[in-house]
């Protein structure tokens, strides 16, 4: 009996293997396909004269649509940003989300708000508007006030006072760089059946954001925030860049994505059932578009960047992950029919089975894993062969792939200036193999439990607020002298999935 | 489960497979920090170039200095960074100093007309983009032939070279191959064609009219003529909606009577009130209140009571676009008593 436990261990073991073996093979075949997608994407950048194309009166206009809840802390700041885009039409619409602060005062005052009509142009169901504002000193800023429903419930009640071809979804605390529209907007003017695009979004902790926009980028002094600037520089460039390459984007981050207004209004705008309101919309939209035969593209461009704030304690972290799998879960729960269907393409033979078997179930199989692999050891019937192997996949591949993030980011875009940054990097790949993946596994595993109990809500990030050296010039009030760290900590609903 | 032998070589090749992973991530490793120095160097060599040939080009501009001294300060293997550094001053001027630009290049783009066969489009397009904006007038043919090239980021490229020399001339030879760019956003194309100006009405409204063209390609037309407001485009397009069934090609046309008709056109335009299409609805109703004299409130009303709430949205910033503010006051004021 004892006998054949262990080898139903010993064969859970290898599958265990198997596992990591494909998923890492993953990761390998989306950094190769990524690191030739980034080089043609350099060199195309530079054949294109982006502010020469733009510069006519053909740049597509579009509304920036940030919720707000709780802000009152940094929504001036982030809306003087915003006000200061680079790109010829644009209108900022902040949604406050039922704010229990002065986010709305702190607007109104700074922005000369006054009461103003605007017609729905859509008619997804939102919680209570309660009144349209709009600036006296600045035409293109209006501002929703509503009743609290949410972060997708607040993009909808933007999307159905949206007038323009296109919207950009975006987190009002993060920070876009000043060209992000024009870059974001390309793949909408060289291929007209383009439906969504998404950016990049980096780490800001250790930028210093100046008049609204990053002018030094820097790693973050927290070893978190750093291991997740890293994170975040694998997933970006490696991951969503080789999903592009493959035509297979399935995710376009909340806090940065470029959409046609009509088609999310047609699928019926955000669903806000779910905590992964990003995902969900990037994938119905991939359905509906199959279901109907209609020729789209779902696209990813890799250099302009959406700037935000990460989490630097444990238990925010824990918070940010454990929601990140509730939503992937809800997501392609609801979708399940999409799963091996031949019908939907790529998204439903190769995208979606992705996700669902490496991402979704995998905290479950590598927690399982690391359990059984525990068990072997301790019982002394673990083979050094195994322990071999489980080091040359789990740690040793990881730790190549991390680093080749760090290549592509050299290759491609070299935001980190400083050397030392590029060394720290570096080491990070290996370091963060011994613990911190294993950590976010076990956040993500318990994510799982959390969908399975039904679970819902956003839970609450805490954020210290950007390094400003010298802030805005239009806000003399927030000047501060020298290096700062402003805005105490402020409660606000967290940026949806990266 | 194995025997020692088989364990033995598992052992062995799994070990060969960490050392050849760690072999990869030193190889890595040294990628990343060779495109660091890389980037570094070139960022340094920039500075380098750009603090001997500022000061120069200035006096070069400036007319201080003659322009030959500063081709003795370009070294052969730093011709294309130069062509590059003028590239920065001939986006930002025009008249004779542009012409001065132009002339600084003109010794180096035959480097650069070499690039234009190479396998890669990307260096064909940047190219192509270069020695359209400093050597038009020396390379017009290799220019227009960019316009059949294989990658469409070339023939963009040289499509927008072609349509900012402002010749009416060579703008046009970009309307033979408008098909090509069907997959761009029209309204880009056609902003490109209409900042060659008013010269360009004339072949523009050939094209607009002419019944054999693809559907897509006229709407490019006619966006481009509203551009222009060109009151001639405006008599053709009227008569032109009785027969179109492309329904972009009606918005199009609808939108350059808005912007460029009259009131004699209003027989044509009126039918289309009645559309099912909501876009045409808009553009029908927007035309005639900006064209009829006695839009009454009567009309108001039937706009604001539309099924599509586009309709009143449209209409009023088709209005707004053209400064006409009663009738939007009217407008917003019947629909706050609405």
């Amino acid at each position: 009996m004892t006998e054949a436990i262990w080898r139903a261990v010993w064969w859970f073991n290898g599958l265990v293997l198997a596992y990591f073996v494909i998923l890492n093979l993953s990761y390998v075949t989306s950094s190769l396909a990524a690191f030739r997608s980034l080089r043609r994407h350099v060199r195309r950048l530079r054949a294109l004269d982006l502010d020469d194309l733009l510069s006519s009166v053909g740049a597509p206009p579009i509304t920036l649509i940030a919720p707000a809840y709780n802000e009152e802390a940094t929504c001036v700041e982030s809306v003087r940003s915003l006000l200061t885009l680079q790109y010829p039409t644009f209108e900022v619409v902040i949604v406050n989300d039922g704010s229990k602060d002065r986010t709305l005062a702190r607007l109104t005052e700074a922005f000369d708000l006054t009461p103003a009509d605007r017609m729905a142009s859509g008619t997804v169901p939102t919680a209570e508007i309660r009144g349209i504002l709009t600036s006296r000193s600045h035409r293109n800023l209006w501002v929703i006030d509503k009743a609290n429903g949410g972060k997708a419930d607040a993009l909808n009640a933007g999307l159905n006072r949206c007038r323009t071809p296109l919207f950009c979804a975006i987190d009002a605390d993060s920070i876009l760089d000043r060209d992000a529209l024009s870059r974001i907007v390309r793949p909408f003017l060289e291929d007209r059946t383009t439906i969504a695009a998404g950016g990049v979004i980096r780490i800001a902790n250790g930028c210093v954001v100046r008049d609204g926009s990053v002018v030094e980028v820097g790693l973050p002094s927290s070893f978190l925030a750093q291991l997740q600037a890293l994170e975040y520089l694998r997933a970006f460039l490696a991951g969503r860049v080789g999903w592009e390459a493959a035509g297979s984007t399935l995710l376009i981050s909340g806090a940065f994505g470029l959409f046609r207004r009509d088609l999310v209004a047609a699928v019926g705008g955000y669903d806000t059932a779910t905590v992964g309101e990003d995902m969900e919309l990037v994938v119905r939209l991939h359905r509906y578009c199959l279901e109907r035969g209609i020729a789209y593209r779902v696209a990813f461009v890799p250099d302009p960047a959406a700037w935000t704030e990460c989490p630097t304690t444990l238990r925010v972290l824990r918070r940010q992950r454990d929601r990140w799998q509730r939503g992937l879960i809800e997501t392609l729960v609801k979708h399940r029919q999409m799963l091996f269907r031949p019908r939907f393409g790529r998204i439903g033979m190769f995208a979606f089975p992705y996700y669902f078997f490496l991402e979704m179930l995998g905290p479950v199989i590598e927690a399982a894993g690391y359990a059984a692999f525990i068990a072997t050891l301790v019982s002394g019937r673990g083979s050094s062969e195994y322990f071999t192997a489980f080091l040359l996949v789990a740690v040793v591949l990881g730790s190549v792939l991390s680093i080749a993030a760090v290549a592509l980011e050299e290759l491609s875009f070299h935001r980190y200036p400083k050397s030392a940054d590029l060394a720290r990097l570096i080491w990070l790949g290996v370091a963060e193999n011994f613990g911190y993946r294993q950590l976010t596994m076990l956040w993500r595993l318990a994510g799982t439990f959390s969908a399975l109990r039904g679970k819902h809500g956003w839970g609450k990030m805490e954020r210290v607020g950007f390094t400003t050296s010298v802030t805005s010039a239009l806000d003399p009030q927030s000047r501060v002298a020298g290096p700062a760290l402003p805005s105490g900590k402020t409660d606000i609903e967290t940026p949806a999935r990266r | 489960m194995i025997d020692d032998l088989g364990r033995d070589r598992v052992f062995l090749g799994l070990a060969l497979g960490i050392l050849a992973l760690i072999f990869m991530a030193i190889a890595l490793i040294g990628t990343a920090v060779r495109f660091r120095i890389r980037n570094n160097e070139t960022s340094r060599a920039w500075a380098r170039r750009e603090q001997g040939w500022d000061p120069l080009i200035l006096a070069v501009l400036s007319g201080s200095q003659p322009d030959e001294v500063i081709h003795g300060l370009v070294a052969p293997a730093d011709r294309f960074y130069f062509i590059e550094y003028l590239m920065r001053y001939a986006r930002r001027l025009d008249g004779p100093e542009r012409s001065l630009i132009e002339k600084l290049a003109a010794p180096y783009l035959g480097a650069l007309v070499q690039r234009i066969a190479n396998r890669d489009e990307s260096f064909r397009a940047r190219a192509i983009r270069t020695i359209g904006t400093l050597g038009q007038e020396q390379y017009r043919a290799e220019i227009v032939a960019a316009l059949d090239d294989s990658s469409d980021l070339v023939a963009m490229a040289a499509a927008r070279s072609l349509t900012q020399s402002g010749s009416p001339e060579l703008a046009t030879a970009v309307l033979g191959k408008l098909a090509r760019f069907r997959q761009w956003r029209p309204s880009l194309i056609a902003s490109m064609l209409a900042r060659v100006g008013p010269a360009m009405a004339e072949p523009l409204r050939a094209l607009m009219a002419d019944l054999s063209a693809e559907a897509a390609v006229r709407v490019i037309a006619v966006e481009a003529l509203a551009e222009l407001s060109d009151p001639l485009a405006a008599d053709e397009a009227a008569r032109l909606l009785a027969g179109a069934t492309d329904r972009n090609l009606v918005v199009a046309l609808l939108g350059l009577v808005f912007v460029a008709g009259r009131a004699e056109h209003l027989p044509l335009v009126r039918p289309l009130v009645g559309s099912a299409d909501a876009p045409v609805r808009a553009r029908a109703f927007a035309t005639v209140a900006r064209l009829d004299p006695a839009f009454s409130a009567a009309q108001i009303a039937e706009v604001l009571q539309d099924e599509s709430p586009w309709v009143p949205i449209r209409v009023v910033e088709a209005l707004e676009s053209v400064g006409a503010r009663r009738l939007v006051d009217d407008i917003n004021a019947a629909a706050r008593r609405a």
